[in-house]
């Protein structure tokens, strides 16, 4: 089921957590909010749950309205069908695996026979089907997140939330569970809303992501779309990009240069922001290319010369962290052929993918947030 | 993984609820204003009631509150000399009693927490037992042991030449039975502080060089210090407002302090009720300053962190203290709980009340169980029992549940004054029992619902004495739980009531069937707040005890005193049980 | 904590082990029993009525209704053992059960008025020793009018507001002292011993707010003994006690050596081998009063009745003999106790504070001794 939030508000002990919030999810379709801690992604989840009562706005699930406050309209959270997987999971641990998972059923009094089939249907679909009798207690972080899982599921939710889904687990686990959850989720054609802090696990799992901060969504599109053009330099600092220097961009006849501040280093870029206001540079990791230095080496704009100081082996990768001759750090990464890579203390040549570079709008000095139909507007 | 769930059917569609502005308003208030009215009737009247006997001059009852002509020469009575010599009494008292408890407490709990004394365990059972045995039981016990002329320890004192060896009715023997009777307290606060302490912070000292008594000195014992001196603090404001051992160790001795003074005043002929509250009003407010100030010392040092990384601190090693000191503990459960349970079963069976010497014990006949058995074939005595029994059930449930609703509204809802709820439950703790007992009886003369000289009233004032105690308990259990447990449930379907029966209920059952069971010990043992509700066919056997003293019959007052203890270690006994059973 | 509890339990266990062969071992023979201190009845005849002693306590009509009542709640201030003994002849003559509310006077009059202002005062028979209480209670319609048979060669000043209430006997308020620790040589014969310096802090009284008897005391010592001297006693330390009760207790523990005290309730504590005894001081001593009514809500009212007749007879102006209590017949004797003999009541040792003192003086005589005894001001 679509869910449509207009005007969404929220607020704490006079603090506004969500600012006038509008946000379309389409019928299927599996959104991410994705946001440092207290930039209002969860409030938002919980206010389509209903455990939160906005202060402003509208909530439409489906056709139905679940909230509005202008007409004092109000679905209580346990008549609203939504599903949602708590951070901590929440199972209950004085319950067993199957009183846990059949626990809405019991609610919507289906009768014992339906619901043990229904019961061990979700079970088997999470994979933990030997676990019907198991007290809840003694499960794992994954086996409980699972459990969680089914619990929501076997209610035949509209729509399906989780928060924070896999923060709770290791490494491997959280590789593994990350590629059954989206299975699950396309299998069933289930809208699901997550929220999350981390971008991979957004990249993962999303069809598309909005990007909050303060309350707002600042930015909304494909994961591709997000991790190819972040709109402002906050957004790429939280979404991992590597190099990041304040610049100022001057115009040579049809090209943009960009200059770095602090540093005696220009590259021609394709495109800048409109307006004016302080901007910032912005070279992903992956898009330096590093190979030894060699005498015959050609110079020029978006080709540097520094040393090595830290090669860091990531097994698949190799992460240089590299001083180049003009002054400024920068990080590569580099996928070498065997034996192809250089260690501390090499002097290395740094060339920089045509076009990637990219200069974005420099929003964490003054927080002039982008305004709620801008961000609206990148959607796909 | 295969697919085997459906594309979910959209379910039928919901009609949303119109809720009217008014109706919103009134569930956001009625749950915590029904409550607020609860408390209020519990814990506020009897202060306004206090109040408006202190600045009045008619006695409080039904019809006073309109001819009351306001005054405040009951105040006068603060300037008696009787009035300020119990002022200093109880100051010097408090004092005196807080420092011994002190001592004695942290002392024991370093022992038993952090040393390698011999028998370190034993030594946390002797820190706790004094726990069993009532104030008043103590005081009975130890006034037996120690008056001038008859006291058993003075009788074998002279028999071996040493005459008069002690007189327990004095400044020293009031503080020395306070001291060790509230040492408990001391211990378990002192006790829990140094055995949760993180030990990272003490390995820390140590791996940056800290010798080992160094590291006690510098890093151990301040942090130990906020417990120590809210400790202390806590058993001062005790100390003064207790009114048992005062009238039976102070008393007698010709020393009054401000409870005894209350308790007189009240049973004077005729009955000085103004003047009685006046007193009261001034206690309330000491005691008032000094929780205060134990809050604040509190609550701005939280030091020890209660770590999960498992408990196990450094021992200290006593080298040649080690004997001396588990002598030390050993002679501190022989003051508290041998000797007093030994001075008690002997008056009980004594024959003839009157001991003069000590010979007159040896002879044949001298010792026997008859009266003890005629005191347990007493129908008045099982009627005692029994109310007893429904007064601490009635308020370990009443109360429970009502520290649960208090609880969980103050802490899970978003209802209107709720903090407002933890404020008055918290009250009775600045309050002296003497002081809410007063308050109470003229509450419940006062308003229309017939509960005075009924078993209910006693359960209403233990409920209002023991709220804080409750509320701490239960809201200690709920803080811990997970609030997503709840909702989570909500989101599948239930609603909160169901909620809350299905999953937080459940789930806090250690906590609630400890506070229950907590408070139905202090329901049974308490007798101050109970002094002035209770009628010749509502007594209590704490009452009963104090009855049986006022009047002279010690041997009565030491056998029941006895079976007292027996039935508190009972349900004592079964706590443990079903607590294990629970955690398990 | 498992070993801990375990530790626990086997001390525990221990400890009642121990204490059930002590048991078994110790003697559970009663004790020797107490000296009867009241002699039962010779005989007692219900063929016709009730009649002790050839004396008819009720009529045939009257005894058979109050047998089928067969109780009465009795709302008393008397001291609780003196009553027990007294109410154990009654039972023993007539095999009526007595559910007894005992009480201080004053909680006493608070109870009775509550109860009676609320309509449920569940008293048959009242019993109080402050006259001031009585007229009140009387004033308010606590009790009804009733005539015994057997109220007859009664003193003067026994029947009170048209038979509302009597006064059925009068306590004698005198001192005694540790007969262990005081030998018979030195034993004293005055009121002033309490006054003489060798017994500073060895002396004790009971506060004048314990009650009517309290209040005619302190009335006898002014005006018989002087102001001087009560200033004297109060000057000499001597240990206050919340009731008469206790003081009877600490004396006979010798923790006080001479104090105020009932010679009822001395003669039973010496049946029970406490070392008390009282003096009959040369100066004399205080009576006070004491008044028993029927309770106009009375249910069980034949049983009352009976009751009433009981307490004036002369079967039972006789049992309040031998306890040691002034009698307020004329054809029965003053009390002769231990030995003592007392003198007749109408004697000058006698002294009994007449209602109307009572009354009149009580506030300021409270005043007073407070004041000078530093207590309750």
């Amino acid at each position: 089921m679509k869910i449509t939030l207009e005007n969404l508000s929220l607020q704490y002990s006079g603090n506004t957590v969500v600012k006038e919030l509008d946000l379309e999810i389409a019928d299927g379709e599996s959104l991410v909010l994705l946001g440092q801690s207290g930039c209002g992604k969860t409030s938002t989840m919980r206010c389509i749950a209903g455990l939160e009562q906005p202060s402003g706005g509208r909530i439409t699930i489906g056709d139905t309205v679940v909230h509005d406050s202008e007409r004092q309209v109000s679905v209580a959270p346990y008549k609203r069908n939504v599903g949602m997987v708590f951070q901590s999971y929440a199972v209950w641990p004085h319950r067993t695996v199957a009183e846990n998972v059949g626990f809405s059923l019991k609610m919507k009094k289906v009768p014992k026979e339906e619901a043990i089939k229904r019961v061990r249907k979700a079970l088997a679909v999470v994979g933990l089907s030997d676990f019907e009798t198991r007290g809840a207690s003694q499960l794992s972080g994954g086996q409980m997140q699972r459990v969680a899982l089914a619990r929501s599921l076997v209610m035949q939710p509209s729509v399906l939330l989780l928060d924070e889904p896999l923060s709770n687990l290791d490494a491997r686990l959280r590789e593994r569970l990350r590629i059954e959850l989206r299975e699950i989720q396309l299998d069933l054609n289930l809208t699901t809303v997550y929220v999350t802090h981390d971008q991979i696990e957004a990249f993962a799992l999303a069809d598309r992501i909005a990007l909050m901060q303060h309350g707002r969504i600042v930015q909304i599109g494909t994961p591709q779309e997000i991790y190819a053009a972040p709109s402002t330099k906050s957004i790429a600092d939280f979404l991992g990009v590597g190099n990041i220097f304040p610049c100022t961009v001057s115009k040579n006849g049809h090209q943009h240069v960009a200059t770095l501040t602090d540093h005696p280093v220009s590259l021609p870029v394709v495109d800048v922001p409109d307006g004016t206001g302080p901007t910032s540079l912005c070279l992903r990791a992956e898009d330096l290319l590093v190979s030894k230095a060699l005498p015959g080496d050609p110079t020029g704009p978006g080709i540097w010369r520094g040393h090595i100081d830290v090669a860091s082996f990531q097994g698949a990768t190799v992460r240089y962290r590299i001083t180049l001759e003009q002054g400024p750090v920068v990080e590569a990464i580099a996928m070498p052929q065997a034996g192809d890579w250089l260690t501390t203390g090499d002097t290395a040549t740094v060339r920089v993918s045509p076009n990637a570079a990219q200069v974005l709008k420099d929003d964490t000095s003054s927080p002039v947030l982008t305004s709620p139909a801008a961000a609206t507007a990148v959607a796909a | 993984m295969t697919t085997t769930l459906q594309r979910p059917t959209p379910p039928p569609a919901v009609k949303p609820q119109h809720t009217s502005a008014a109706g919103r308003t009134a569930k956001k208030i009625l749950p915590s204003g029904l409550q607020l009215i609860i408390l209020a009737v519990l814990v506020l009247f009897p202060v306004g009631f206090v109040l408006l006997a202190a600045f009045t001059d008619t006695s409080p009852g039904p019809g006073s509150v309109g001819e009351a002509a306001f005054t405040v020469s009951n105040f006068k009575v603060l300037f008696t000399s009787s009035a300020l010599t119990a002022m200093l009494n109880s100051a010097l008292v408090g004092l005196g009693a807080s420092i011994v408890a002190l001592v004695i407490g942290s002392g024991m709990a370093f022992l038993a927490a952090r040393t390698n004394v011999p028998g370190r365990k034993l030594i946390y059972f002797f820190g706790i037992a004094p726990l069993f045995l009532p104030a008043l039981v103590g005081a009975l016990a130890w006034a037996q042991l120690g008056s001038p002329a008859s006291g058993f320890i003075n009788v074998v004192a002279r028999a071996v030449g040493v005459p008069d060896l002690i007189n327990i009715y004095s400044f020293g023997g009031l503080i020395f039975v306070l001291g060790l009777y509230y040492a408990p307290y001391t211990f378990l606060m002192v006790h829990s502080a140094l055995s949760l302490m993180n030990p990272d912070l003490e390995d820390a000292a140590s791996l940056h060089g800290a010798p080992l008594s160094r590291m006690l000195r510098t890093i151990t014992f301040p942090l130990v210090m906020p417990a120590i001196v809210g400790s202390g603090i806590l058993v001062f404001a005790l100390t003064v407002e207790n009114f048992p051992v005062a009238q039976v160790i102070g008393v007698p001795g010709q020393i009054d302090t401000l409870p005894t003074l209350i308790y007189r005043l009240m049973n004077a002929s005729p009955s000085r009720q103004n003047a009685a509250a006046a007193i009261a009003v001034v206690l309330t407010i000491l005691l008032m300053i000094v929780v205060f100030i134990q809050q604040r010392t509190v609550a701005k040092k939280q030091y020890t962190t209660v770590s999960g990384k498992g408990v196990r601190a450094r021992r200290v090693p006593l080298r040649q203290w080690r004997w001396p000191s588990a002598v030390a503990a050993w002679v501190y459960f022989l003051l508290a709980v041998v000797l007093p349970i030994g001075a008690l079963l002997i008056s009980a069976l004594q024959t003839s009340p009157y001991l003069g010497q000590l010979s007159q014990l040896f002879e044949p006949g001298a010792l026997s169980f008859y009266s003890m058995g005629q005191t347990l074939q007493d129908p008045d005595f099982w009627h005692v029992l029994q109310n007893s029994v429904i007064v601490g059930l009635g308020t370990a449930f009443i109360g429970t549940a009502l520290c649960f609703a208090l609880s969980y509204t103050r802490y899970r809802t978003n209802a209107w004054g709720r903090k407002w709820l933890e404020y008055i439950a918290m009250l009775p703790l600045a309050i002296p029992a003497i002081v809410l007992g007063l308050g109470l009886l003229w509450t419940w003369l006062t308003l229309p619902i017939p509960v005075y000289g009924t078993l209910i009233v006693l359960v209403i004032a233990c409920i209002a004495v023991f709220i804080p105690q409750g509320y701490r308990g239960v809201s200690s259990s709920i803080v811990q739980l997970d609030k997503d447990l709840e909702d989570s449930a909500i989101m599948l379907g239930a609603r909160r009531p169901k909620a809350i029966s299905f999953v937080t209920v459940p789930l806090l059952r250690v906590g609630l069937s400890s506070t229950f069971l907590l408070l139905l010990m202090l329901g049974m043992r308490e007798l101050t707040a109970v002094l002035f509700l209770f009628t010749s066919d509502t007594r209590l056997l704490s009452i009963a005890i104090f009855d049986a003293y006022d009047n002279g019959s010690f041997q009565q007052a030491a056998e029941l005193s006895l079976l007292y203890i027996v039935v508190i270690g009972i349900l004592a006994v079964l706590a443990r049980r079903l607590g294990a059973k629970d955690v398990a | 904590m498992t070993s801990t509890t375990r530790t626990i339990r086997r001390t525990g266990a221990l400890a009642v082990a121990v204490g059930i062969i002590a048991m078994a071992t110790a003697a559970c023979a009663p004790p020797p029993a107490p000296k009867e201190v009241v002699t039962p009845a010779e005989t007692v005849d219900t063929s016709n009525g009730l009649v002790v002693n050839g004396e008819q306590i009720a009529d045939k009509e009257l005894w058979d209704a109050a047998v089928a009542e067969g109780s009465i709640n009795l709302y008393t201030g008397y001291t609780e053992n003196t009553e027990a003994a007294l109410l154990k002849q009654f039972k023993a003559d007539t095999g009526l059960e007595v559910n007894v509310v005992r009480l201080t006077p004053n909680r006493l009059f608070e109870r009775i008025s509550a109860e009676y202002g609320a309509g449920k005062l569940k008293a048959d028979v009242v019993r109080t020793s402050d006259s001031g209480f009585a007229s009140a209670l009387s004033e308010k319609g606590v009790f009804q009018p009733y005539t015994p048979d057997t109220a007859i060669n009664l003193h003067d000043d026994v029947v009170f507001d048209g038979g509302n209430y009597y006064r059925t006997f009068n306590p004698i308020y005198t001192f005694g002292y540790n007969n262990a620790i005081v030998t018979p040589e030195e034993a004293p014969t005055s009121w002033e011993v309490m006054t003489d310096p060798a017994m500073k802090g060895k002396i004790g009284i009971a506060q004048v707010g314990a009650g009517g008897s309290a209040l005619a005391l302190t009335r006898f010592q002014r005006a018989v003994l002087g102001d001087e001297f009560l200033t004297a006693y109060a000057a000499n330390r001597p240990r206050i006690f919340d009731s008469l009760g206790a003081e009877l207790d600490s004396l006979a523990r010798g923790e006080v050596q001479v104090g105020t005290t009932v010679v009822s309730a001395v003669n039973l504590a010496q049946a029970r081998n406490a070392p008390v005894q009282f003096v009959i001081p040369k100066e004399g001593f205080a009576v006070y009063d004491y008044y028993t009514g029927i309770a106009s809500t009375a249910t069980n009212i034949n049983a009352a009745k009976v009751f009433m007749n009981w307490n004036l007879s002369l079967r039972g102006q006789n049992v309040f003999r031998e306890l040691g209590e002034y009698s307020v017949r004329t054809d029965v004797d003053p009390p002769l106790i231990l030995g003592e003999q007392f003198p007749p009541f109408e004697s000058e040792q006698v002294h009994r504070i007449l209602p109307p003192d009572a009354k009149g003086f009580a506030k300021e005589d409270q005043a007073m001794w407070n004041s000078l005894f530093g207590y309750n001001e």
